[in-house]
């Protein structure tokens, strides 16, 4: 024991969780820069960021503190929270998670953690999973085609309109949606419709659609009132004008109607969230998306598909990769990336575990204690308006509509708020017959329930009622015992290569820690069970964690405001660019469309700025991969009079800071353009350099990269943007927050007013936990993480693109175009026998084909970069092995990666090399090896013979 | 007279494959006008236009067909292009799943509603992320005016699921 007394300070450990969410400890990092060359960490920062952008000052952030502290400060905001039961409905139902589900899938690492499944092998457990979502949504809606899950309700109606443009023989530029669709989907669809020159026609479905020259209608079912209205001569009609019907339906409520395919929708969307997933005060929640097989190539978002592995056996994988990788992205009409994989699996889960019947009981239930709930209103004289409902009606209230409300909270109930003199009242999974009596008592009713219930009778038309056989598939129907579910699950999820295995060393994507103590509070019923159109003296705690998130993302990035609502990085974008429109416009400057974008830039960018309808003229690189100034001069000035906004990421998307960010401003700005910064690479530079004050107008922050939120497996992800002050006007509202003291002008970009505000809790802890320092420190040791990675592996593979000081930011890039050209070995290859050694592949060939970008993000350990190292190094000198003419290039380790256990029990072994070297290739992997549940997957033979939705039966019979 | 033939070639990659072309095509007095080919997956592929006198189009598509026999396989199509008829040029993007033959099922497809192929340019790339080898293509088509780029693109993407076919007017490839 030290002589010297510590002090108290340092005993308190408030500095505790900045060391655990590092990776390398104080010595590791002096080794580490000892291995480069640089004395300190300060020196590197000073080396690799451009003197002129760097911060002044510190970070106007508290100090580091403790776990247990900030869970406290977050539960003393939890605890302003008021949960009440609400009947609001509107697209977000009370529900419960099956608790099997809650613990084993949301919170559990092995799913939260995973990377979105580019990779198949390493990815067989969700991509079943969401192979199920798909199929269950085809099921469910009579449609052919379910994609892998949409942000929202909102946003799915939206890329419904755009793929009925697209789709649609009518060319009049009229979408008409219903009236009686839910009030935010309207909004978010005239948003997106706006810019792009669509004119959405709002109106009376049974009045004004007949007749009317549209390309598409949208039609809720049931209504936003409740009611179930019979559309099948409506969508003859529009079928008659060349037109295209998408159906917005209730996903219990298709469990007994008739499918929207049934009443021949073209398109079918809606919300996923009452199969299993709490509120969360608006979400995140998985959409769906299903529709025709003839407008496959139109589906926006990502497919899972059936093919086969190198043995030939079934394997899943992402399918139709083409429309991801279409060539001209600027005419791209989606800018979807990231859906909401873990909530789609949770949907998907629910299903599984309750099966058809189940879900058919659940259904039934809420549809019998709604029943009942408005025969015992009628008998006491209140005026329902429905003649149909499923599971929501409206009560015509009159004068006492303000003392309903009031007597509603007395009885800590939320009851829908249409008007003055009408309110809705939606049931739900929770609902029991007590809730139906106190119901009651707040309309001053008094009924015997017993009595009530046997007389009321349902209220679903007779041609309307459901008769097609759903989920059949035998997933659905053989996991129904709570040990059979764990099991699943359990089997499921160690298939997958997640966070909790392994570094995932993708570049671009920044997969750190995703701590526990950041997570804990995302299953908070206070935080979980809180519906996004509560009033707001209900939802304090929310409103001041995020409003303290704002400030702290303002800080970290040197912003002047911050809106949380977008809720995927695309969102952001799409959001900072109409941010940027609306602002030329108020200003006269309505002309200004064109986007500057450099030939680097992600996919996304162009995308987004199409969808703005900005005009994109894409600004030349130089050789080492950085903006060409010269040519963006030339460009700016000739577009001087229209010139709107260049879109730059930085560092920039080859992982390099560069020096001339200030000048490439100056030159937008000069120009009469708005800087848009994509946020993506933002973990190089939180702490060192802040956007908003180097020159940059606008930013997106993905908060499931630099920001800590799990990347769930391809979703949720979380992009707010942060604005200077002359944007912030321009950010997006919400028709809920015209109330505010500052309403912001902007269309909403999503459903809910703050997007996924439950798992916003994530960034808070993060930041509060790491603070001032802590934030700081992190982005250096990213920094020093991805410089040693490149001097590690520069000795055995060429590392492309370095600053002017030949150091990388926070990834680095490095090439295997000369090793294809000499042995034919191909970035997939060395990607699929890094499997083999139990790692996760970078990013392959982005942003340079042929290549492979790691980005190790400060959170991994000396020990695992060197873990990774090793492997990197041994797989060169199996390379070498081919390139020296020792090897078959044909029959090699890397061609025939990844080995399966299957591999190794084949009575014959047909390669020169050893099973041993096929499966253990380093020592170490003999105490802890990943074992690849399926052979390389072939990608050609799953396009070839699209299957997306779960393999016949009969598939399964030799198992039976 | 003369007449214009669209070859297409696929094969095994080996020395000497066009020269065993080019020969046959020299011995029959025809004229290689213009090609384009690549080595696709380990296997050669290619496109050429080649102009013959009418009299020996009997001939040299048996000596091409012939050329089986070294791991060739080729076919012969007329494209004549109906004299005078108006034609439309436009550009033509596409990136599918790549496979051994992909470019013959192109240019069979194109040549069978009589679009002749100006310009092909092709290549495999490692896809973003995924990582699979995707096949891009741009061409400079001609194409006779009755046929417009919906049918052109659904004659295209009806020979696989995945393929992405993007037609625009005019000359520009990029933007």
């Amino acid at each position: 024991m030290s002589d010297t007394r510590r002090s108290l300070r340092d005993l308190e450990q408030t500095n505790d969780f900045v060391r655990r969410h590092i990776g390398p400890s104080e010595s590791e990092i002096q080794v580490m820069l000892g291995e480069i060359g640089i004395e300190s960490l300060d020196a590197l920062a000073d080396k690799v960021v451009p003197r002129g952008i760097r911060n002044s000052g510190p970070l106007a952030l508290d100090d580091s503190t403790t776990e247990a502290a900030a869970l406290a400060e977050l539960r003393g905001m939890a605890d302003q929270n008021v949960i009440n039961k609400s009947w609001i409905g509107l697209g977000y139902y009370g529900c419960h998670v099956p608790t099997v589900i809650l613990r084993n899938v949301l919170e559990n690492p092995g799913w939260y953690t995973a990377y979105t499944p580019y990779q198949p092998e390493i990815s067989q457990g969700r991509l079943e999973a969401i192979l199920n979502f798909q199929t269950m949504f085809c099921d469910l809606t009579g449609l052919e085609l379910a994609n892998a899950s949409m942000l929202d309700e909102g946003t799915a109606a939206a890329e419904a309109m755009t793929l009925c443009q697209r789709q649609s023989r009518n060319k009049s530029n009229v979408f008409f949606v219903s009236q009686d669709c839910f009030p935010q989907t309207i909004d978010v669809v005239r948003t997106r419709a706006e810019p792009i020159g669509i004119r959405v026609v709002v109106g009376d479905h049974r009045s004004d659609l007949v007749g009317l020259d549209c390309f598409g209608a949208l039609l809720q079912y049931p209504a936003a009132g409740g009611e179930v209205h019979d559309y099948r001569s409506l969508v003859d009609a529009v079928h008659e004008k060349d037109g295209m019907v998408v159906v917005a339906a209730d996903i219990l409520s298709l469990t007994l109607l008739a499918s929207p395919g049934e009443l021949g929708a073209d398109v079918a969307v809606g919300s996923t969230q009452r199969f299993g997933v709490p509120m969360m005060f608006g979400g995140p929640h998985a959409a769906f998306f299903a529709t025709r097989d003839a407008y496959k190539r139109s589906v926006p978002g990502r497919l899972v598909g059936v093919s086969v592995d190198s043995r030939g056996d079934t394997a899943y994988r992402l399918a139709l990769q083409t429309r991801e990788q279409h060539i001209r992205r600027e005419k791209a009409t989606s800018n979807i990336c990231t859906a909401q994989a873990l909530l789609a699996i949770m949907a998907s889960m629910y299903a599984v575990y309750h099966g058809p019947d189940g879900l058919k009981t659940i259904a039934q239930r809420v549809h019998r204690l709604t029943a009942t709930l408005v025969e015992g209103l009628r008998r006491g004289g209140i005026v329902v308006l429905n003649e149909t409902f499923f599971d929501t009606v409206v009560v015509n209230s009159g004068d006492t509509t303000a003392e309903i409300h009031e007597r509603a909270n007395g009885r800590r109930m939320n009851l829908c708020r249409i008007d003055s003199a009408r309110v809705g009242i939606s049931l739900d999974e929770t609902a029991t017959r007590s809730d139906v009596e106190d119901l009651w008592s707040i309309f001053g009713v008094q009924q015997d329930f017993v009595e009530i219930e046997a007389a009321a009778e349902d209220a679903i038309p007779a041609a309307l009622r459901r008769t097609s056989a759903f989920l059949t598939h035998a997933v659905f129907n053989s996991h129904h015992s709570e040990t059979e579910m764990l099991r699943y699950l359990r089997a499921l999820m160690d298939k997958d290569l997640a966070l909790d295995r392994a570094m995932i060393p993708l570049g671009s994507c920044t997969m750190k820690l995703n701590a526990t103590s950041e997570l804990i509070p995302v299953t908070w019923p206070e935080f979980a069970d809180i519906h996004p159109f509560a009033p707001r003296e209900q939802t304090l705690g929310y409103r001041q964690m995020m409003e303290q998130l704002e400030a702290m993302l303002c800080a970290c990035t040197g912003y002047d405001a911050v809106s949380l609502q977008p809720n995927a990085g695309s969102q952001g974008e799409y959001a900072g660019l109409l941010a940027i429109n609306a602002y030329h416009e108020s200003r006269g400057d309505a002309e200004r469309n064109v986007c500057l974008i450099p030939s680097s830039a992600h996919g996304t960018n162009p995308a987004s700025a199409n969808m703005v309808g900005m005009k994109v003229v894409v600004v030349n690189c130089d050789a080492d991969g950085n903006v060409d100034v010269a040519d963006l001069r030339t460009k700016a000035a000739k577009h001087a009079d229209t010139l709107a906004a260049i879109m730059i990421t930085y560092p920039s998307t080859h992982g390099v800071f560069e020096s001339a960010i200030e000048e490439i401003c100056a030159i937008v700005h000069d120009h009469g353009g708005q800087v848009y910064l994509d946020g993506a690479n933002l973990n190089a530079q939180v702490g060192l350099a802040a956007p908003g004050k180097y020159g940059s107008d606008v930013s997106h922050l993905n908060l499931h990269k630099t920001f800590c939120i799990p990347h769930g497996g391809g979703g949720p992800g979380v992009g707010p943007i942060g604005v200077r002050k002359h944007l912030a006007p321009f950010m997006p509202g919400h028709r809920l927050l015209d109330e505010e003291d500052s309403p912001r002008k902007g269309g909403p970009v999503c459903s809910a007013p703050f997007g996924s505000a439950g798992i916003l809790p994530i960034t808070w802890a993060y930041i509060r936990l790491m603070g001032r320092q802590g934030i700081l420190d992190a982005t250096r040791v990213a920094i020093l993480n991805a410089n040693y990675l490149a001097r590690k592996l520069g000795a055995h593979y060429p590392v492309l693109y370095t600053g002017p000081n030949g150091m990388v930011a926070h990834e680095c890039i490095i090439d295997l175009r000369d090793i294809k050209d000499a042995t034919g070995i191909t970035v997939d290859d060395v990607a699929k026998r890094l499997i083999d050694y139990g790692f996760h592949a970078p990013t392959m060939s982005f942003p340079v084909a042929g290549t492979l970008m790691i980005e190790p993000t400060e959170s991994e350990s000396k020990q695992e970069l060197d873990r990774f190292v090793e492997a990197m190094v041994h797989i060169r000198e199996e390379i070498r092995a081919v390139e020296c003419g020792d090897v078959d290039p044909s029959n090699n380790p890397l061609k025939h990666a990844p080995h399966t256990a299957a591999d190794l029990a084949d009575g014959e072994w047909n390669h020169p090399y050893s099973r041993a070297q096929a499966v253990f290739p380093v020592d170490k992997l003999r105490a802890c090896k990943y074992w690849v549940p399926v052979g390389r997957v072939d990608n050609v033979y799953g396009d070839r013979n699209l299957v997306c939705s779960c393999p016949a039966i009969d598939d399964y019979r030799d198992v039976a | 007279m003369k007449t214009s033939l669209v070859l297409t070639v696929i094969g095994e990659d080996r020395p000497g494959l066009v020269g065993s072309i080019s020969s046959v095509l020299a011995s029959h007095d025809a004229n290689w006008e213009e090609s384009r080919m690549a080595n696709l997956g380990g296997r050669f592929a290619g496109i050429l236009l080649a102009s013959v006198d009418s009299s020996n189009v009997g001939a040299l598509t048996e000596a091409l067909t012939d050329l089986r026999d070294k791991g060739l396989s080729i076919t012969v199509e007329t494209a004549e292009g109906g004299v005078g008829e108006p034609r439309n040029e436009l550009t033509l993007e596409l990136v599918g799943q790549d496979h051994p033959g992909i470019v013959r099922d192109i240019s069979q497809a194109l040549a069978s509603r009589d679009v002749s192929v100006e310009e092909l340019t092709t290549e495999v790339r490692s896809a973003t992320m995924s990582g699979e080898n995707l096949f891009h293509a741009t061409a400079r088509l001609r194409v006779p005016a009755s046929l417009n780029t919906d049918e052109i693109r659904g004659l295209l993407e009806g020979l696989a699921n995945e393929l992405m076919v993007d037609i625009e007017f005019g000359e520009q490839t990029h933007p």
